[in-house]
């Protein structure tokens, strides 16, 4: 490409009008993602609208509840679509026009900031990590769970010292077309039902609407009970989390293994036997193990004097890393988390009966970008205005 | 001027052409990032940890979104009662008995974690009732605990005031059950109706929450579950008493047991009651205890000495309460032991005359000592 070929270029897409269109396109994508909110949990929509490519928008979303239905739906650009143009219409813009002269100073300051939060958000999107560590009194962890995203699980438990773990991921759950086959997993799977939120009953005392699920299962503890689907954790409701369940059938060589189902309510594996050799599957939030574990010595819950309300938090933990040779004890309570390994241990939560702790557990590398894009967008605007201040009251008087 | 001119035009073209590069650069990374950071959605291997043994986990809760019904909970439905097909949020089961005007509704809900405690549901329900809420002392005067494999709950029935139902308010009574499991579940079982009418189901519906229990592995699937014996929370606890403490046959309903005993300086009273959960908590206990022996409340803990030891290999707390001035033969003490046990807290408390306590307690201590419970 020569020059003029790529400024042509960059002249394209520098344009102001695809400026004002990546706005309009920005409004109404968080206006639909809102709106998906009402029936949908924070973190589907974040995934599906702000962190995607593209997202397929229901028709019925603009309908108020109850009015009619409205079936169909037509894809749009997604937030990583709309974001990396506004990112790159910014960025070529400032390559054609850059010029630093006193007078666009805090224009150039403002847009950086700008540049500085788009990239910051895409830091977070791609590398930030969120994980809960719950640990009994007396016991250790060493991995973090997702709460957002469960992982089905296939574990051969054979060597005595460590698990062989297989996991599959959720988003390959939810596909329920087709088998999911691949060299790591002992047999292929294929999923029968996906329920993003569920409970589980006793199968004798399923409602009719459940029937057919009562016989699904043939296998494991799908005999006994029947998982009902459930409305998702719309976005209003931040104390709980989805608890998927779904069944699933095993498959060796084209024969039917049979069909299982699992469940976040079922936190032990179920045994599958293949060939005389056990393995254990489940569903299970997604765990990301350490290098280190983390023992809870004791867990402290204060409550104010003659209320149930919280006064203090705190669990004395004690940290080991034999790659880093630490071993110590550290005492984490409310606005006092841990620092190690570039990752920050809240106190989050405890167990129902205070037998144990909840650590939040985050690592964002991006953190501190909107922080500076902030304090950049203010430093530009005084700048910008400043100036024009200066220069209005230093204007002579007609 | 014209070399000027060049010059400027060979300066600008230097920057644009380093001004694209950098851009064309940043754009890539970022383009670059985002397919690389799509890449986490792939089956992956990898050897881990053995989780902890569950002798490490055993008799804790889960994290209440993490867990459910590890083992089922099983029931026996009374008689005569029909599976109703009526749905609700949390709602695991519904049950009708009755028909007409006689007909009444039993549902059955399962919530994780604890929904607020036990003194929280309470009120909620007596404000369902139009009756004012209870202080967290009075709470164990409403209650008649149960306990059962893998569970302990308590049944309640409250009235709602106004003596003679009215068209606009009718008076409605409510039988209830909060049951706790040990995977960290609660389950409730509730009904309201005309009093009249609850009245006679009261022995059914009570029998069918005590009858909760958790499946056990030696059961076959979908057996019915054996009734429970009344006395079913004592038969997980065990004990020797001394010879000359007398057990009272007909303790109030919230007690496990009661034991009398004479001494030369009055008679004290041993008794042994459990609560669900943390109990209400030890500060709250303490006061209402404090309270008993008459001395002021405290605000927190560390203001009350605690002696620490084990019960049956279960965290304990040994509290004596003793009055600050000697009221001579007036003066009342107490020694309470609290027992910490994963679904519930135990109660231990010698009460009596300061000298009879004071006789006693080296027995209430070895008392303490033979208690075993029955881990299942």
């Amino acid at each position: 490409m020569n020059q003029s070929g790529v400024k042509q270029w960059l002249g394209a897409l520098a344009s102001l009008k695809l400026t004002v269109a990546l706005f309009a396109m920005a409004m109404f994508l968080i206006f639909a993602g809102t709106l998906a909110q009402v029936e949908q949990g924070i973190w589907t929509v974040m995934r599906q609208y702000f962190r995607s490519f593209i997202v397929w928008i229901d028709l019925q979303l603009f309908v108020p509840t109850g009015l009619f239905e409205l079936p169909g739906r037509f894809p749009f650009p997604g937030g990583f679509i709309v974001g990396g143009l506004l990112l790159a219409n910014l960025v070529a813009a400032h390559t054609l026009r850059f010029k630093l002269t006193p007078k666009r100073a805090g224009v150039v300051v403002l847009h950086a900031g700008v540049i500085v939060l788009l990239i910051g958000e895409l830091v977070t999107a791609l590398w930030a990590r969120e994980g809960n560590m719950s640990i009994d009194e007396g016991s250790y962890a060493s991995y973090t769970e997702n709460i957002r995203q469960t992982e089905l699980a296939i574990i051969d438990p054979a060597d005595p010292k460590a698990d062989r773990v297989v996991v599959v991921p959720q988003p390959l759950l939810q596909n329920t077309q087709g088998q999911i086959a691949n060299p790591l997993l002992p047999f292929e799977v294929s999923v029968d039902r996906w329920m993003a939120n569920s409970q589980l009953l006793d199968s004798r005392n399923a409602p009719p609407a459940l029937a057919e699920l009562t016989t699904l299962a043939d296998q494991g503890l799908g005999k006994q009970l029947v998982a009902q689907p459930q409305p998702q954790i719309s976005g209003v409701e931040s104390q709980t989390v989805d608890a998927p369940s779904a069944y699933i059938t095993l498959w060796q060589e084209g024969q039917k293994l049979g069909t299982w189902l699992v469940s976040l309510y079922i936190d032990d594996g179920q045994p599958v036997e293949i060939d005389g050799k056990i393995y254990t599957i489940g569903l299970r939030f997604k765990r990301t193990y350490k290098p280190y574990t983390v023992h809870l010595i004791d867990f402290k819950h204060d409550k104010f004097v003659g209320t149930d309300k919280p006064r203090n938090f705190s669990s004395l933990v004690r940290l080991v890393d034999p790659q880093q040779h630490e071993d110590r004890e550290v005492l984490i309570y409310m606005n006092n988390p841990l620092r190690y390994r570039g990752e920050t241990f809240y106190q989050s939560a405890f167990k129902p009966d205070n037998s144990g702790t909840v650590l939040q557990v985050v690592r964002n590398p991006g953190y501190v970008l909107p922080y500076i894009a902030c304090i950049l967008v203010a430093l530009g605007m005084s700048m910008h205005f400043g100036l024009h201040l200066h220069r209005f009251v230093r204007r002579p008087a007609p | 001027m014209m070399r000027g001119d060049k010059r400027a035009t060979g300066t600008c073209t230097i920057h644009a052409t380093r001004n694209w590069l950098l851009s064309v650069t940043l754009i890539a990374t970022a383009l670059a990032a985002v397919l690389t950071g799509c890449d986490q959605d792939q089956i992956q291997s990898y050897r881990a940890p053995k989780d902890p043994p569950p002798a490490a986990r055993a008799g804790t809760r889960q994290p209440a979104a993490a867990v459910g019904q590890r083992r089922r909970m099983d029931w026996t439905v009374p008689q005569g009662w029909r599976t109703s097909n009526k749905e609700s949020p949390m709602r695991v089961a519904t049950f009708e008995a009755g028909d007409g005007p006689q007909q009444i509704e039993i549902a059955v809900s399962m919530f994780p974690g604890e929904t607020g405690g036990l003194l929280a549901n309470v009120n909620r329900w007596r404000g369902q009732l139009g009756l004012d809420p209870i202080e967290e002392d009075q709470l164990i005067e409403h209650l008649t605990p149960f306990a059962n494999t893998g569970v302990r709950g308590v049944t309640l029935d409250m009235t709602g005031p106004g003596g003679e139902p009215t068209a606009d308010q009718p008076a409605q009574r409510m039988i209830a059950a909060i049951i706790y499991d040990e995977q960290g579940f609660m389950w409730f079982v509730k009904t309201m109706a005309d009093p009249g009418v609850l009245s006679q189901y009261k022995d059914q519906v009570v029998a069918f929450a005590g009858s909760f229990h958790l499946h056990s592995d030696d059961e076959p699937p979908h057996a019915q579950p054996p009734t429970p014996a009344p006395d079913s929370a004592s038969q997980e606890i065990a004990w020797q008493t001394p010879p000359d403490w007398q057990q009272d046959p007909s303790p109030a309903s919230f007690l496990i047991a009661a034991f009398d005993v004479n001494t030369p300086s009055g008679t004290a009273r041993v008794t042994v009651s459990s609560l669900p959960g943390d109990g209400g908590g030890a500060l709250a206990n303490i006061n209402r205890w404090r309270g008993q022996v008459g001395l002021g409340a405290i605000a927190s803990l560390d203001e009350q000495k605690i002696d620490r030891l084990y019960v049956s290999g279960h965290p304990a707390a040994l509290i004596d309460l003793a009055p600050d001035q000697d009221n001579g033969d007036q003066a009342r003490r107490m020694l309470v032991s609290m027992v910490t046990r994963p679904d519930a807290v135990w109660f231990f408390k010698l009460t009596g005359p300061a000298a009879a306590v004071a006789d006693q307690q080296d027995a209430f201590k070895q008392f303490l000592s033979t208690v075993g419970f029955n881990e299942r």
